[in-house]
């Protein structure tokens, strides 16, 4: 059989994949908080071919070369950089800007870490988000807009009964602070919990704008903020997808993927004219 | 199926809801006590697909194994915006305004069922209930409650005076303020609210009522038709990756010729 006619379908394959992760960045390009993904293709683990029988003399078969068998949509990487801040009447949002974090040296590479607000899911779960659109429900717990409990620094959802009221004020600290404009009845209810990944790409992305760390826990909360990591109260972290680009390599990305195609076809062709020869 | 078609057509149907958000607003512009939603966005479910096992393979990998999709975006909530209209003057007497927190009371009766509504909308209009006395009703006919629940009810030829904390000047009566422990949970009901959970208090404090005055929307026209141009343009660019997606099934298709 035709080699190539595999290593074009894995073409369309690997392409479809990518055009999935292209869609969905343009999908969130209003999701607060969103990351938008790449997908680099990987070539198929490359194979070594030689001769089977060697002609000329009984030496070890002649090496002809390597092959690929094709490509692959390896890993699905947000891109964790900074998304701009837009600022709204939301007394429950809240933006992350950490940008200013200092790089940290892992396996010989700088990599610039990332901080997240830490949630509870409603399996018990702590998960990390940047989505900062908060909201309070009945009970009077601050929760994301897929209604997970927002965890405070000692690792325990932050629920007051006054902060639905809506007059707070979150400090950059992550402090939050109800009735600030009344000395009587101001008071501190609780502080953000802010979790730093020193290594965002070991995040498992997963629903509703989550992301999951393997072997995160509730000690991992930053007490104090580090230098370079501020909180904004009555704003929102937008997404950081680049309409025009995405748009840009989704259209590239059809040429290719209809590429792959023609060649598909070409060896259908080359069957095709298979089949003639042995017709009577 | 073709994932891309599932994921840009839930993008195309989150930017109608923002559209539709948007548009409410704007048809609320002149409305008396107005407050904006404005619509949030949230990314849907992930999933995770394997599609190399063999890790040691995989050199230069950067994230833990699996690719993930995560299946387009949603409107998650259209969160009322409270923030506080400002003041337009009619000299009328039986207009208020409330600075600050606080709604009034309106009663609606319909058939036999009576239930309370809250509303910031302080146009009121009278209407005669007999012996030359009158109450005081929205548009709706809706009658606004005093600090007991009872309806405000003065005679005729009684001056009509309001001060700032809602006391009815000659009458033990005042206009009886209510706040709720979470205002999100009010719903919208022509001008109205109802609440769907969390409590009432009847509130003495934090506010000023204005007479003479209504509080125009809080809708801010700049704002929403920046909001609806990039709704609209986020719109656009979803339906073309929707006929992306049909364009790719297309070549799917093609790759059979006949």
């Amino acid at each position: 059989m035709l080699r190539g006619i595999d290593t074009a379908a894995s073409g369309m394959i690997a392409l479809q994949r990518k055009q999935n992760a292209l869609t969905n960045n343009l999908a969130n390009v209003e999701t607060p908080g969103f990351k938008q993904d790449s997908s680099p293709l990987r070539s198929f683990p490359e194979m070594l071919i030689e001769r089977i029988t060697n002609a000329e003399n009984s030496g070890s078969p002649t090496k002809i070369g390597i092959l690929s068998m094709g490509v692959y949509n390896q890993e699905t990487i947000p891109l964790f950089s900074q998304g701009s801040l837009q600022s709204t009447n939301n007394p429950f949002d809240v933006a992350i800007n950490d940008q200013a974090l200092a790089p940290v040296l892992a396996n010989g590479q700088a990599i610039q870490p990332s901080a997240f607000f830490a949630v509870q899911t409603a399996d018990g779960s702590l998960q990390l988000t940047r989505n900062g659109q908060f909201s309070v429900n009945e009970n009077g717990q601050l929760t994301t807009s897929s209604g997970d409990l927002v965890l405070g620094k000692d690792g325990n959802p932050i629920a007051d009964q006054e902060l639905s009221s809506g007059d707070v004020s979150i400090q950059s600290n992550g402090d939050i602070i109800v009735f600030p404009g009344d000395p009587a009845r101001a008071r501190t209810i609780g502080s953000l919990g802010i979790m730093v990944v020193n290594n965002p790409n070991e995040l498992i992305k997963k629903d509703n704008g989550l992301f999951e760390l393997n072997g995160a826990d509730a000690s991992m909360l930053a007490q104090t903020l580090p230098t370079g990591l501020q909180l904004h109260h009555k704003m929102v972290e937008q997404s950081n997808v680049d309409t025009q680009s995405t748009i840009t390599e989704m259209m590239a990305n059809i040429r290719l993927y209809e590429a792959n195609q023609k060649v598909l076809q070409a060896y259908d062709k080359t069957l095709e004219q298979l089949n003639t020869i042995g017709r009577v | 199926m073709n994932t891309s078609l599932l994921i840009a057509s839930s993008g195309v149907r989150a930017y109608q809801g923002k559209l539709d958000t948007i548009a409410n607003n704007i048809s609320n512009v002149e409305t008396t006590g107005f407050k904006r939603r404005a619509a949030v966005f949230s990314e849907n479910l992930t999933v995770s697909i394997q599609n190399q096992t063999d890790q040691q393979k995989e050199v230069g990998r950067l994230t833990p194994a699996g690719i993930r999709t995560t299946f387009g975006s949603r409107i998650a909530a259209t969160a009322l915006d409270l923030t506080q209209g400002v003041p337009k003057q009619t000299e009328q007497p039986f207009d208020f305004m409330v600075e600050g927190n606080g709604y009034f009371q309106v009663r609606r009766t319909t058939g036999t069922i009576t239930e309370i509504l809250y509303t910031r909308g302080g146009a009121f209009l009278q209407t005669p209930v007999g012996d030359g006395r009158f109450q005081l009703v929205n548009a709706q006919g809706d009658v606004l409650l005093d600090q007991n629940g009872n309806p405000i009810e003065m005679s005729k030829d009684q001056e009509f005076v309001v001060a700032s904390d809602g006391t009815i000047a000659g009458t033990n009566q005042r206009i009886g303020m209510v706040d709720f422990s979470n205002p999100q949970l009010l719903k919208g009901d022509g001008g109205v609210y109802r609440l769907t959970g969390g409590d009432v208090n009847l509130i003495t404090t934090d506010y000023q009522i204005r007479q003479g005055f209504l509080e125009a929307s809080n809708v801010d026209l700049n704002q929403e038709m920046t909001e609806m141009i990039k709704a609209q343009r986020g719109y656009q660019a979803n339906a073309r990756a929707l006929s992306y997606a049909d364009q790719m099934m297309g070549v799917a298709n093609g790759i059979m010729r006949s």
